[in-house]
């Protein structure tokens, strides 16, 4: 008991210093209140649920950008974003991040939201400025895949979002 | 054009660290609700999948127990006997297969590997389990109706007859192809859903592995004609000093 205590105190502090992560993972992948709080819990879920597997050997970040990222994949939203008005989901985001709807933030979020959930993340680890052996460890891609796809999104990112704020 | 771009890349990268600081301040997790959320239930497939199997598992063990309570009431007859006892075996290897299935998919939530690994393991479980997963709920269905068509003889008429002739036979095992055709109506689809689902991030993720291949391959043909390059030329070098050393 008292070792799961520990165990527990001790997964508890990790996840409060790299809280961001989640946040981040919760803003790209979710697009209202209800989902959000739905894909925290399950990723707070399974983050615990795998903390006995995590080896000390490797980051904590790494370790957990795997789980939440591999839970964000597989959640099942209640809402498709595709039900979803423009103008709704400028609304939503914008009470999600806390920001104004005219800040240039938003037209970021709105053209990651047009991304597939693969690009998502990959797009989502590059704005995080992890190298191609980290994005390799986290999603298991090959490193020359990387930069190809990573060169893509770029592209796609840029040309949305200078197309969003022309809106 | 090129500085431009170079310009929303370095802007991108502000903004996100931007909403990365508004995120900060505005959703902060403490210990306390962390642990309020560590104790909520979790609606995810496969942990409502392991949820449904226990909860069918514990229904199978009731009906075993139900097949002993009216053989211990049928001693003499050798027909419950005979059904109580294959039902319990069929209930209780159901219940075994059961048990495989939650630890498979309780061995889904040790993550070790990357999101790939993770993705084909997924799929590897939900694909060798397709079939199996149905058959062992429908054998639930199975075994509540022969005990229930035991029981309601039992009281009715006081004694439970033998199938006496190849139409009762016929009608149980028709019983059981329906009572497996309904949970596989009922599943399947589940399932195939979860598959092609799982199978479109794998592909997704191996998306450009074609290209990074020629890419690779293109590299590895570079290099090769750099070095083969580099020696013809140190070679040509050699030679041409090994030759004016000759005339001089």
């Amino acid at each position: 008991m008292d070792q799961e205590n520990k165990m527990k105190e001790k997964f508890l502090n990790l996840v409060e210093m790299h809280q961001g992560i989640i946040h981040k993972i919760l803003s790209v992948y979710t697009y209202n209140v209800e989902d959000r709080e739905d894909l925290l819990q399950e990723i707070m879920l399974q983050l615990w649920k795998s903390f006995p597997g995590f080896r000390e050997k490797a980051a904590f970040s790494t370790w957990m950008y795997k789980v939440a990222l591999n839970t964000a994949l597989l959640h099942k939203r209640k809402k498709m974003k595709e039900k979803y008005t423009v103008e709704a989901l400028i609304e939503n985001r914008a009470q999600q991040i806390g920001l104004s709807k005219d800040d240039n933030t938003i037209s970021l979020y709105m053209a990651i939201d047009r991304l597939g959930p693969i690009d998502k993340a990959i797009a989502l680890l590059y704005l995080e400025q992890k190298s191609y052996q980290e994005i390799e460890n986290i999603l298991g891609m090959k490193k020359n895949n990387i930069g190809v796809r990573i060169s893509r999104i770029k592209d796609k990112l840029k040309k949305i979002f200078e197309y969003e704020q022309q809106l | 054009m090129n500085n431009n771009s170079k310009n929303t890349e370095k802007e991108i990268f502000n903004l996100w660290e931007k909403a990365g600081n508004a995120l900060n301040n505005q959703q902060q997790l403490n210990k306390e609700n962390m642990e309020t959320l560590l104790n909520t239930t979790s609606s995810e497939f496969s942990r409502s999948q392991k949820k449904l199997l226990k909860a069918d598992a514990i229904f199978k063990v009731v009906l075993i127990f139900g097949f002993i309570v009216i053989s211990a009431f049928n001693l003499a007859n050798l027909f419950v006997l005979a059904a109580s006892l294959i039902c319990i075996i069929i209930g209780t290897m159901a219940i075994k297969q059961e048990r495989l299935l939650i630890d498979g998919l309780h061995e889904l939530n040790d993550f070790n590997g990357n999101i790939r690994d993770q993705l084909e393991k997924d799929i590897q479980f939900y694909r060798s389990n397709i079939f199996k997963y149905p058959l062992v709920l429908a054998i639930s269905v199975f075994l509540f109706y022969i005990l229930g068509s035991l029981t309601y003889h039992g009281i009715k008429y006081e004694v439970i007859r033998p199938i006496e002739d190849l139409e009762d036979g016929i009608v149980l095992l028709s019983l059981l192809m329906i009572s497996f055709l309904f949970a596989f109506v009922v599943y399947y689809p589940f399932f195939r859903t979860r598959i092609k689902y799982l199978n479109s991030l794998l592909k997704d993720i191996d998306q450009d592995d074609k290209i990074s291949r020629h890419i690779d391959s293109e590299k590895t043909r570079k290099k090769r004609m750099a070095i083969l390059t580099s020696i013809l030329i140190i070679a040509g070098i050699v030679i041409l000093i090994a030759i004016i050393i000759a005339i001089l």
